[in-house]
């Protein structure tokens, strides 16, 4: 679905050709992670703390030492002291001693899971052997789980130097609570004391894994010069690179990182947890070493989504306006400080204009893994209290879901949280498209309800570099240094196709490692599409300014008397005017007219514009189980430009299953000792195909001016709406309001029977 | 001198919850020096922590000329995970 101001034409943008990386996934011959061999490597093992809160009294390594076939050991003791020190990671940034402690425990041990000991040996049940033999002292701490335990006063603390930020004057005492934000506008009270209906709610979501099916693994090889090689899938490279730089005390130049195949990130492959620890014990022993976590442990000690606790109040006049909210939210930030909480704080009401409004979230160590980034990081959790407080609004006020929604919404002008005016946005668009689709008016089954919500995420510009480079034959060559999650070198061979005028199959895309192209940042916040897509545009643009240039040397005409198009040179003047050069033609002279032709674009663009999302769904309660069954369900996304349709839909539904497992399913359940009792996907359940309607999704294309093609990031959007949108429909479904997730089928009988 | 708006949680972090002042500068880089100099520890965070709005317009080169009458906003960076 086009926007009505939509009037660009293109000749490969927009169609649906093979992905370049295929072939080799479907036959098993793509290297993941895991699959990486380097000659004499040996294999890792790590020992894991099985207490959520400890510190270490002592480690004794001898006996692990002694075992055949052992060749290295590592321990905290191993890693550099560090200065405290603010590093980028993503778009966010992390303390680089907690990156350092995260990847091992140094004094404490602040999760189950925690990393304590690492060891190499030549086989990896030899090194699993090896951590068996390890004695390691604990003292025993208190711990605490959940938010508001870890915020009660007289609560064990998991850092004893942590005082809450953005708090002033700063706190006397230290604290669980590591961040505070907030943002107020108007007259909150007297808003909601002159509303004519007010929804007042607690609503909780669980802390959830991202669920991706590759474990973190990766190979690490330290050379006798002091220069390394590490090969690991993540969601990006030079992240690895800086991050363990950092973490060891080592020049990022001695680092090369080879980027391999990735297996899904969602966020959760943004950091480091094993880089580090393998090029210690490939120190220690002199040989390459893999590390590859077990599921068990990507659930024990890497990041999940943080849980949250929303509590807020939303009023409205009778006609629907939204006149006042005061939320406030706590969200959980894991053994580490997050940054999450603004993004909730942004996200909360972003898509509506509500006058009076006073947000303040929170975040609240605990002794959980730290959390990381999954999808829209921070915006589901609060959004779902938002959008499900609209929805009781709605049924008050007897005004329908969508009119509602319709009424409040932002369009472009209108002032973001920040107060900086929205640029080109759809979301009023989204709202119409979803009240066009016929899923919203069908007659519903017996049993069945309907739910609506909505949501956006902000999206992201960043650092990137691309060459682009024509080979003597003319085919064309791009390199990026943003792994491809989502279908980004397809997107990237169309984009550098459509500008150089020349069929998809003629441009090849490669993703360059970190000593072969300088820095992009992560593939994440939804900016690849939009950033590096930049840079490859300015990269073939440059390439052709040269073809021209060449082309008018062989013709003997001035450079503006030639034209570019059709994947050719044309002349337009003199004696050669109506002739054409292919770009295979200039490309095969190119050593007699000024050498190579290629072109290296380093960008850090702005112009990003946020995605906005509606998802209709239906759901079916059975009231003597509490199951619930989705039976129908639809995305609706402002997607600026979809580049290759197939993936942005692949975005769009792969988002909205992730966000309905978040509802219904999933969750960290830990036992009466701390420790996590569904550490893998028998026990922790998130969907498969078998549990979802087809995804049906509706791509709203409204371009964005400031990308040449009209991008918008696509990738985190699509997560937002659906806790909210499933919640509603579950709601109706089962004729009682539910505010906590996950809807598990013992919650949801629980709400029935208390009802009745 | 630039009118800066310092959004949360900066305003109380850094700048005793006063969230909105002017400063003498005549780029973003030296905003942020000077913004040093008033709450220090404030340069070592902006690098990852911060984005700059010139105007409503969010920039990214620190080299961008500030004006005498530019407004100037500063926004926490906003992480995310795609893919």
């Amino acid at each position: 679905m086009n926007a009505p101001n939509d009037q660009q034409v293109f000749r490969i943008v927009g169609e649906r050709p093979v992905r370049p990386d295929g072939a080799e996934k479907v036959t098993g011959k793509a290297i993941y992670g895991p699959d990486f061999v380097a000659p004499g490597m040996i294999h890792g093992a790590v020992l894991r703390s099985p207490h959520p809160h400890a510190r270490i009294r002592s480690i004794d390594t001898k006996r692990a030492e002694a075992l055949a076939g052992v060749k290295a050991i590592v321990t905290g003791a191993d890693f550099p002291s560090l200065k405290s020190l603010l590093m980028t990671v993503g778009e966010s940034a992390s303390d680089q001693v907690h990156m350092s402690n995260n990847c091992m425990a140094k004094d404490k041990v602040l999760y189950e899971g925690h990393p304590v000991v690492a060891v190499a040996a030549i086989s990896e049940s030899i090194a699993r052997d090896a951590l068996k033999l390890i004695a390691v002292d604990y003292e025993v701490l208190p711990f605490v789980l959940e938010i508001e335990e870890a915020l009660a006063a007289g609560a064990p603390l998991v850092h004893e130097d942590m005082f809450t930020r953005g708090i002033n004057p700063q706190p006397a005492a230290p604290s669980n609570a590591s961040l505070r934000v907030g943002m107020e506008r108007g007259d909150v009270a007297g808003a909601l004391a002159g509303a004519a209906v007010v929804v007042e709610g607690r609503y909780t979501t669980a802390a959830v894994h991202q669920g991706y099916i590759e474990p973190h693994a990766c190979v690490a090889s330290w050379s006798a010069d002091g220069q390394a090689q590490i090969w690991a899938s993540s969601q990006g490279h030079f992240a690895i690179r800086s991050l363990t730089a950092s973490v060891l005390g080592l020049s990022q130049a001695d680092i090369r990182v080879i980027p391999l195949e990735i297996g899904g990130g969602f966020g959760g492959k943004t950091g480091i947890y094993l880089e580090p620890v393998a090029l210690l014990l490939s120190r220690k022993s002199g040989r390459p070493v893999r590390m590859a976590m077990s599921r068990s442990e990507v659930f024990r000690a890497s990041g999940p989504a943080a849980g949250s606790i929303t509590r807020l109040r939303i009023g409205a006049a009778a006609d629907g306006t939204l006149v006042g909210a005061d939320i406030e939210f706590h969200y959980h930030a894991g053994a580490y400080p997050g940054l999450t909480a603004h993004s909730g704080m942004v996200s909360a009401l972003g898509h509506y204009k509500v006058a009076n409004a006073s947000i303040i979230g929170w975040e609240v160590l605990c002794n959980r893994p730290s959390t990381k980034a999954y999808r829209a990081p921070g915006a589901p959790q609060v959004t779902f209290a938002v959008e499900a407080a609209l929805d009781e609004l709605a049924e008050k006020l007897g005004i329908d879901p969508l009119e509602l929604r319709l009424r409040n919404a932002v369009a472009p002008g209108d002032a973001q949280a920040s107060g900086l005016p929205y640029g080109e946005i759809g979301f009023i668009e989204c709202l119409e498209a979803a009240k066009a689709h016929p899923h919203w008016t069908a007659p519903l089954g017996a049993g069945q309800g309907r739910g609506i919500a909505a949501g956006f995420w902000g999206n992201y510009g960043g650092p990137s570099t691309a060459d682009v480079s024509v080979a003597e034959d003319g085919s064309i060559l791009v390199a990026t240094g943003s792994p491809d999650i989502g279908g980004s070198r397809a997107a990237m061979a169309m984009m550098a196709a459509e500008t150089l005028q020349v069929p998809y199959e003629q441009v090849r895309v490669t993703i360059a490692d970190t000593s072969s192209i300088g820095f992009s940042m992560v593939t994440g916040g939804s900016r690849t599409t939009f950033a590096t897509g930049k840079a490859v545009v300015d990269g073939a643009l440059a390439v052709i300014a040269d073809l021209k240039a060449r082309a008018a040397k062989m013709w003997g005409v001035p450079a503006d008397q030639v034209d570019w198009r059709d994947g050719a040179a044309h002349c337009l003047s003199g004696d050669n005017a109506g002739k054409a050069l292919p770009i295979g033609e200039i490309a095969a002279r190119a050593a007699f007219s000024g050498g190579p032709i290629a072109a290296t674009v380093a960008i850090n663009p702005a112009g990003w514009l946020p995605g906005f999302g509606v998802h209709i769904c239906d759901t079916e309660v059975d009231r003597e189980t509490g199951h619930v069954t989705v039976v129908r369900y639809t995305a609706v996304q402002d997607v600026g430009r979809a580049i290759h349709p197939d993936y942005v839909e692949g975005q769009m539904q792969g988002g909205a299953v992730q966000g309905i497992g978040w509802a219904l399913n999933e969750e960290y359940v830990y036992d009466k000792h701390g420790c996590l009792d569904n550490a893998g996907f028998l026990d922790y359940r998130i969907p498969v195909a078998s549990d979802m309607p087809m995804i049906d999704t509706v791509m709203v294309e409204k371009a964005n001016p400031d990308h040449p093609f009209g991008v918008k990031g696509v990738g985190e959007t699509p997560i937002v709406p659906p806790l909210a949108a499933v919640a509603n429909a579950v709601s109706r479904s089962a004729g009682v309001r539910l505010r906590d997730l996950p809807l598990s089928p013992q919650r949801v009988y629980a709400a029935i029977q208390g009802k009745g | 001198m630039a009118r800066i708006t310092a959004l949360s949680p900066f305003d109380l972090e850094f700048f005793g919850g006063t969230g909105e002042f002017v400063v003498a500068a005549d780029t973003l880089f030296a905003l942020v020096r000077a913004l040093d100099e008033r709450a220090p520890g404030f340069a070592a965070q902006a690098e990852p922590r911060v984005t700059f709005a010139v105007g409503g317009v969010v920039v990214n080169d620190w080299s961008h000329a500030l004006a005498t009458q530019s407004e100037v906003l500063i926004l926490p960076r906003v992480g995310g995970g795609q893919g």
